[in-house]
């Protein structure tokens, strides 16, 4: 279906429906085509296949010894949770973690007690409700807007799709996720919610390979294991390596953020303030930012 | 009254034929024009959504004709093609009013179109 779209230039004009039954005829021919394949390769398959059962017909027995070697599939070690859940007293900070993982060192943040958002302009360091900041979407080059779709509390501000990661935050839910069209948009403009597109890293555990090749601090907001964490390399890092290394700490989904020395801070247990990074000087309009504050 | 049907996993859309004035390209997504002035934006690019005229209208999707990449509109309500302006605007003649803008070779394509519909009186 999306071939479609592809197929019509700005200058040509189509009417709707006319082609649909040659397409369906072929559609019709390609199905039979591929239904006349299927039953070639089954009768080779089975030509081939049914002379070897006839000799491996002997029961496997319960302490047949062969059993174990049949491979069975790597049963994985529940994943624990980083962060430190022990305090009960309902404080918001943010919790600051360091991990090496294949030689790459991170800094993890895990934003404790504080509902998320989105927020366009520079946040207000004096805002003491705010525990943790970071850049979210990148900037467009050419016009200094936001690039790809972004919802801001259900306004939507940006549309379009140039990265495939995306940030729901809806209901005072964090969803991380990987799509090429996300009802998740539309949710967010209906419930106030909120929405931006990124870099994908990892989906489903998979990393996800991105065209630029350049080294360059690294930053993501993971699901891992359902626990919402911001990552960041503390040296240069490619893509590649530090989605690898997301992989390899088990993350369920991660998208990219702002990363080389894009603008953040946090608020820790003892409400020290904390710069990530420095705020640059002048900045773009539509600069915005995934915030943890103070739930009220 | 015929409908398209656009449904998703958590939402359907039903919009009547006749009320359908145009659907505009917004990047990956597409923004439904009804009669009514109102805009829906769904999460269809505007290909799959030519694709879900075609299958659901078949020959009687014939009104809506897909202009370059950006445009889907229903002939019913063409009221100006202004190719020196690269103009194009749709009217029910009532209160229903869209300025658009289309490339000046698609809007010669409309015109020729739309002539031939009259000649042919298949208007």
């Amino acid at each position: 279906m999306n071939k479609r779209t592809d197929e019509i230039r700005d200058d040509e004009l189509r009417v709707i429906g006319q082609s649909s039954k040659s397409n369906s005829c072929s559609k019709l021919l390609k199905k039979y085509w591929f239904v006349a394949v299927l039953a070639i390769i089954l009768v080779i398959a089975t030509i081939i296949i049914l002379p070897h059962t006839s000799h491996n017909e002997s029961v496997q027995e319960v302490f047949d010894p062969s059993a174990s070697l049949v491979p069975c599939e790597e049963v994985s070690e529940p994943i624990q949770l980083l962060g430190d859940y022990s305090d009960t007293s309902g404080v918001a900070y943010t919790e600051h973690l360091q991990h090496t993982i294949n030689d790459i060192p991170l800094d993890i943040y895990i934003p404790h007690n504080a509902v998320a958002s989105l927020s366009i302009g520079t946040p207000d360091i004096k805002d003491k409700s705010i525990i943790f900041v970071t850049q979210a979407a990148d900037i467009r080059a050419d016009n200094g807007k936001i690039n790809g779709a972004f919802v801001l509390a259900g306004e939507p501000m940006a549309w379009g799709l140039s990265k495939k990661g995306f940030v729901s935050i809806i209901d005072n839910k964090i969803i991380v996720g990987v799509a090429d069209n996300s009802p998740l948009f539309e949710e967010a403009t209906e419930k106030g919610g909120y929405f931006f597109r990124q870099y994908a890293l990892v989906n489903n555990g998979v990393l996800v390979e991105n065209e630029p090749k350049n080294k360059s601090i690294r930053k993501a907001i993971c699901d891992r294991g359902g626990e919402i964490i911001i990552v960041m390399s503390q040296n240069p890092e490619s893509f590649h390596d530090f989605a690898q290394a997301l992989v390899d700490f088990r993350v369920d989904n991660a998208v990219y953020l702002v990363g080389s020395d894009s603008y953040g801070f946090y608020r820790d247990k003892y409400d020290h303030f904390v710069q990530i990074c420095e705020k640059r000087r002048g900045g773009y309009k539509y600069e915005n930012y995934i915030e943890w504050k103070v739930s009220r | 009254m015929k409908h398209i049907i656009i449904s998703k996993s958590t939402e359907l859309l039903r919009v009547p034929v006749d009320y359908m004035m145009y659907v505009s390209s917004d990047g990956n997504y597409s923004n439904i024009i009804t009669l009514d002035g109102r805009s829906r934006l769904v999460c269809l690019q505007l290909g799959q959504v030519e694709d879900i005229i075609a299958e659901q209208l078949g020959d009687n999707g014939g009104n809506f004709l897909r202009l370059g990449r950006s445009l889907i509109i229903n002939t019913n309500y063409i009221y100006l093609v202004d190719v020196a302006k690269q103009q194009l605007i749709l009217s029910d003649c009532k209160g229903s009013w869209h300025e658009l803008t289309a490339s000046r070779e698609v809007l010669i394509k409309l015109k020729t179109y739309i002539e031939s519909l009259k000649l042919t009186g298949n208007e």
